[in-house]
């Protein structure tokens, strides 16, 4: 695509997603955008460590069930406000990131990928088995919404909460495509691309690996908080490592350490499962079969992908380069 | 050893890697002095690239000591010795694939950057100002290495000699006082070769210690103030280019005679 248009495509893109609820009247597609919107958060943090630092995290799912809960627990047991308790979620999820984040990554590969696994697993059975704190299984009913704001807007208005989440979706994006076209952006690319010759060249490739640990873990117990806020209900089952496996699938469908990638890939992977209902019990081996197919057709993602159609259908249309 | 006249700008006193029962370095002493270029040469196998992947800090010492400039260097973790002025090249070309030549750049002097906190994550005014300073640094770099008007030029686009002096390049990127060059005329033709030679003496000029491991005798020979020869992991002769050319010891383990 050619450079000028991008800036043009994200605003179209902005208007779409700011007239999306006034135009669809049908209350469940709004409801898939903004859970779309949500999964876009969670799927920009995955990016940053799995597609940006090139360490793929399998825990995502059960960071977002760390901000859930912490924000949910603020609010409902401390009697926190609810804003304050969604604003402080994700800082909780980081410093509980930094305790896992820290002795995993001082070691190369794949050995990340299992602690982190490991790690997912054991905030599902804490969140299963301490049932005087999270009530376990049975979860947790009637979270509130945010209060209102300046009396003014009724976030119990799902179209008011639908702008909150786009508001910090694009303030998440915003603040990823910074990191990508700094100088820490590209540190952790040269990490992705030759850990050893980074290390060599005087980068504290720990740091650095921690550093995008902890913040894709931020932006986790951001979604999460949104979630918990907007569903109403949470339970462990949500925060499972069949949701941190989405959350990966989401990068790697979009565009792997591209910027709109997971953006796409967050829609793909909240839509495609809801579109397959039609399938009935053949749901999820469609799903499946998929995904594999995609993976085959387009290793580095859809977005790269129709980079390439644009062009040629630029070039059948006539249209300078 | 060196003159006395002169510091060491790096010291190794007994040196011992040891590999389960190979011990690829033995009881090493050598000391490169400052502003000197220093050959290691030696047959496959012998312990030149262990010996550099030691002063880098790659794996620790089985035993003995190292000094950068007088300072102990063999407990500091490897990515904490470039900030010290120390910078390698690898004997494979080992770049940042993806990256343009400009971008490796920036990364090799990631040392020299100030800004890099919140900063250069909303790209600050010092922050922006740093960049474009490093960029010019790494311009002129490019240029001294002999990849002038290459700093948009992805990786993969460079010929293996160019990619081998980008390697040089990016080093030097970190403003060390001491580069460590492993093999670097791999795979170079000998019109690049003669162009590496003044290179590795520009880049001396610039006041940067030098050891470089080759195998190509005619640069070594050209470059070299002194060659430490290495055999089994061990020091088998030191001296000047003419005196390590003659050594009996030195023609038998690695140059070879003509029959």
């Amino acid at each position: 695509m050619k450079r000028a248009l991008v800036p043009l495509a994200v605003l179209a893109l902005l208007a779409l997603a700011i007239a999306a609820p006034q135009y669809i009247t049908v209350r469940y597609y709004v409801q898939l955008i903004l859970l779309a919107m949500i999964w876009t958060i969670m799927a920009h943090g995955q990016n940053i460590i799995q597609g940006m630092t090139g360490y793929v995290s399998i825990t995502q799912a059960g960071l977002m069930g760390v901000g859930a809960y912490a924000s949910t627990l603020l609010s409902i047991r401390l009697g926190w406000p609810v804003w304050a308790s969604m604003a402080i979620a994700p800082f909780i999820t980081a410093l509980f990131s930094v305790f896992v984040g820290y002795p995993s990554l001082r070691v190369k590969g794949h050995y990340f990928a299992i602690v982190t696994l490991a790690f997912n697993m054991v905030i599902f059975i804490v969140l299963m088995n301490f049932t005087s704190l999270t009530r376990g299984e049975a979860g947790i009913f009637n979270i509130q919404r945010p209060e209102p704001l300046f009396g003014l807007v009724d976030f119990d208005d799902r179209v008011a909460y639908y702008y909150l989440v786009l508001t910090v979706a694009v303030v998440m994006t915003a603040l990823t495509w910074l990191l990508m076209r700094s100088s820490i952006g590209r540190t952790l690319r040269a990490i992705r691309q030759n850990e050893n010759l980074a290390s060599a060249c005087g980068v504290a490739v720990w740091k650095y690996k921690l550093f995008a640990f902890v913040a894709s873990a931020f932006y986790a117990g951001a979604a999460g908080a949104l979630y918990a806020h907007y569903i109403g209900f949470i339970n462990p089952e949500t925060f499972g490592v069949a949701q941190s496996l989405d959350a990966i699938l989401a990068v790697i469908l979009g565009g792997t350490g591209t910027l709109f990638g997971p953006v796409l890939g967050a829609f793909a992977v909240v839509f495609l499962p809801e579109y397959l209902r039609i399938a009935e019990s053949f749901r999820l081996i469609v799903y499946g079969l998929l995904l594999v197919v995609a993976t085959i057709l387009m290793p580095r993602g859809a977005l790269p992908l129709l980079g390439r159609a644009w062009h040629a259908a630029a070039r059948r249309l006539g249209f300078p380069k | 050893m060196a003159d006395g006249a002169t510091s060491p700008a790096l010291t190794l006193r007994g040196v011992s890697k040891h590999f389960g029962g190979v011990r690829a370095v033995d009881d090493l002493s050598f000391s490169l002095g400052t502003n000197e270029i220093l050959g290691l040469i030696g047959p496959n196998g012998s312990g030149k690239s262990t010996t550099v992947n030691l002063i880098a800090g790659v794996f620790p010492l089985t035993a003995g000591a190292i000094q950068l400039g007088g300072q102990a260097i063999e407990a500091i973790p490897e990515y904490a010795r470039p900030p010290l002025g120390l910078a390698r090249t690898f004997q494979t070309a080992s770049l940042f694939p993806g990256f343009t030549a400009l971008e490796q750049m920036l990364v090799g002097g990631h040392v020299q950057m100030r800004e890099r906190g919140i900063g250069a994550l909303f790209a600050s005014r010092a922050a922006r100002a740093e960049e474009a300073a490093r960029i010019q640094d790494a311009t002129d770099l490019l240029a001294f290495v002999g990849l002038g008007g290459c700093g948009a030029t992805p990786i993969e686009n460079l010929s293996s000699a160019q990619q081998r002096l980008l390697m040089i390049g990016s080093a030097l990127a970190s403003r060390p006082r001491v580069l460590l060059l492993d093999e670097p005329a791999a795979g170079m033709v000998a019109a690049e070769r003669r162009a590496l030679c003044d290179l590795i003496l520009a880049i001396k000029a610039r006041g940067v210690s030098v050891m470089v491991i080759e195998h190509h005798m005619a640069l070594i020979m050209k470059v070299c103030d002194r060659i430490v020869v290495l055999n089994f992991g061990q020091k088998i002769a030191e001296g000047t280019p003419d005196a390590v050319r003659n050594d009996p010891k030195v023609i038998d383990a690695y140059l070879g005679v003509s029959h």
